[in-house]
């Protein structure tokens, strides 16, 4: 009985730990639309406060990820893993913001960006193919028109409105490529500094020898010198 | 919030309460009130060990990406569609997405709707659900907006906004800049320079160094080899 006692603990147990997820998910789907957004915002309030510091990448190949971001103090942008590959991500346009009160941005490339300057990128795009802006007999046209209401603009397009061509993982790429050539040709002691500590060495053990062999043997060694004391001198 | 809405949530939570009563009333009935107290208490435990472990261990979790990239997807599937709408001041809100007559709408925190002008298929596929990722069009748009009131800019006619459509004209000089600087080759340079610091130059000891230790070497030498000698 006690065996079939725990049993039940067991499944309760086991049936708390999914129901973190599972209870919401049936509230959510009986609840209507409103439980929905309830039930929703609640976890990405946990997978904040989970990540941190997080952003939600434009892949190059199309499509969004998700990665959380910690600051690099060497490269003074925030360093980002996305598909396995590392890079860097610098807040430029000063476009880096909050998402259920913890750090929160939407990325393109190397650049933090957001929607609305994905919108700009393509309108400006396709005005600039139309003629519409650009330089005309009369002056420069610098003006385009978005529309009022908001638009689901393509993340992946929004480095059209970026001054450089930096991609995200360049830094790295340039870290490891420049690694590599110090690995090849970076030697902490050169040939010639090797040379002359092996010089130091044999010019050391030559002075040695040469001291003990023709220095007449130890202690008290040297030269003799005759002094001839003339006495009398004069006399 | 209407009522509909509230009765309807009611009724969900009750559905939930009923079937765990349920279980829990098996348990007494068919193996006594130990098996039942036994069956509860593990499972407030259980329910509440995620959050409190989320809420004690933070940032600090162990496989922390992993499992916010599982509750990104949790958030996904209850929501089914989601936009991750940035307002007016900056801030982000990933909502539900609702659907309208005219596309879709976002509702924030702050009692304020985004309408969106998108249809399905412009949603990004993420986490077993789909994604709008927009920006109001208010106060943030200001900026950027071209101030001339003339019918002609730098002597060229310039087509007023469609009433119809009720665009905005912005500048692209505003937004230049903005965008000043922005995927500039910093990012390369810092990359070169670590590897630099970290790994770089041929001969990094100094000249002074390397003569010291010659002179270092010179003397060890020359004690060795007159102690060996002399012995």
């Amino acid at each position: 009985m006690v065996l079939l006692a725990i049993t039940w603990g067991l499944i309760g147990g086991l049936l708390g730990l999914s129901s973190f997820i599972l209870i919401p998910w049936v509230l959510a789907l009986l609840g209507g639309v409103e439980f929905r957004d309830r039930v929703g915002r609640y976890y990405i309030k946990q997978m904040m406060t989970v990540l941190g510091d997080a952003t939600l990448t434009a892949r190059e190949q199309g499509g969004v990820a998700l990665a959380s971001v910690s600051f690099d103090a060497e490269y003074s942008a925030d360093k980002v893993s996305v598909d396995g590959e590392t890079g860097h991500i610098k807040d430029t346009m000063n476009l880096k913001s909050r998402l259920a009160g913890k750090s929160f941005g939407i990325s393109c490339g190397p650049e933090y960006v957001s929607p609305l300057m994905a919108e700009f990128a393509a309108r400006a795009s396709d005005s600039k193919h139309d003629g519409r802006v650009g330089m005309t007999d009369g002056g420069a046209r610098l003006d385009f028109e978005i529309p009022s209401t908001p638009q689901i603009p393509s993340l992946r397009g929004t480095h059209r409105i970026f001054d450089g061509d930096v991609k995200r993982r360049y830094g790295t790429l340039s870290n490891s490529w420049a690694e590599k050539s110090q690995e090849k040709f970076g030697q902490r002691v050169s040939l010639g500094q090797t040379l002359l500590l092996m010089a130091a060495f044999a010019v050391g053990s030559g002075m040695a020898v040469l001291a003990i062999r023709y220095g007449g043997g130890g202690g008290g060694g040297g030269v003799t010198v005759p002094i001839q004391i003339a006495a009398g001198v004069g006399a | 919030m209407n009522i509909d809405a509230r009765y309807q949530m009611a009724g969900a939570v009750l559905v939930v309460l009923a079937i765990l009563a349920a279980a829990a009333v098996t348990a007494f009935l068919g193996w006594g009130a130990l098996a039942a107290v036994l069956f509860v208490g593990a499972f407030v435990l259980g329910a509440a060990a995620p959050p409190v472990a989320i809420l004690m261990f933070r940032d600090g979790l162990p496989l922390g990406g992993l499992i916010g990239t599982g509750l990104a997807i949790a958030a996904q599937v209850a929501f089914g569609r989601a936009a991750l709408a940035r307002r007016e001041d900056g801030r982000y809100e990933w909502t539900v997405l609702r659907e309208t007559a005219d596309g879709f709408a976002a509702e924030l925190s702050t009692g304020e709707t985004i309408d969106i002008d998108a249809d399905d298929g412009e949603l990004y596929a993420f986490g077993f659900g789909k994604l709008a990722v927009v920006e109001a069009h208010g106060n943030n748009v200001d900026e950027f907006r071209a101030t001339a009131s003339d019918t002609t800019r730098a002597g060229v006619p310039v087509e007023a906004p469609k009433a119809s459509t009720g665009g905005i004209v912005v500048s692209l000089a505003k937004i230049q800049r903005r965008v000043r600087g922005s995927a500039s080759s910093t990012l390369v340079r810092r990359g070169r320079d670590k590897a630099l610091n970290d790994n770089g130059g041929t001969g990094q000891l100094s000249q002074l160094w390397t003569m010291a230790f010659a002179v270092v070497l010179l003397v060890v030498s020359f004690a060795m080899t007159a102690g060996v000698l002399m012995l």
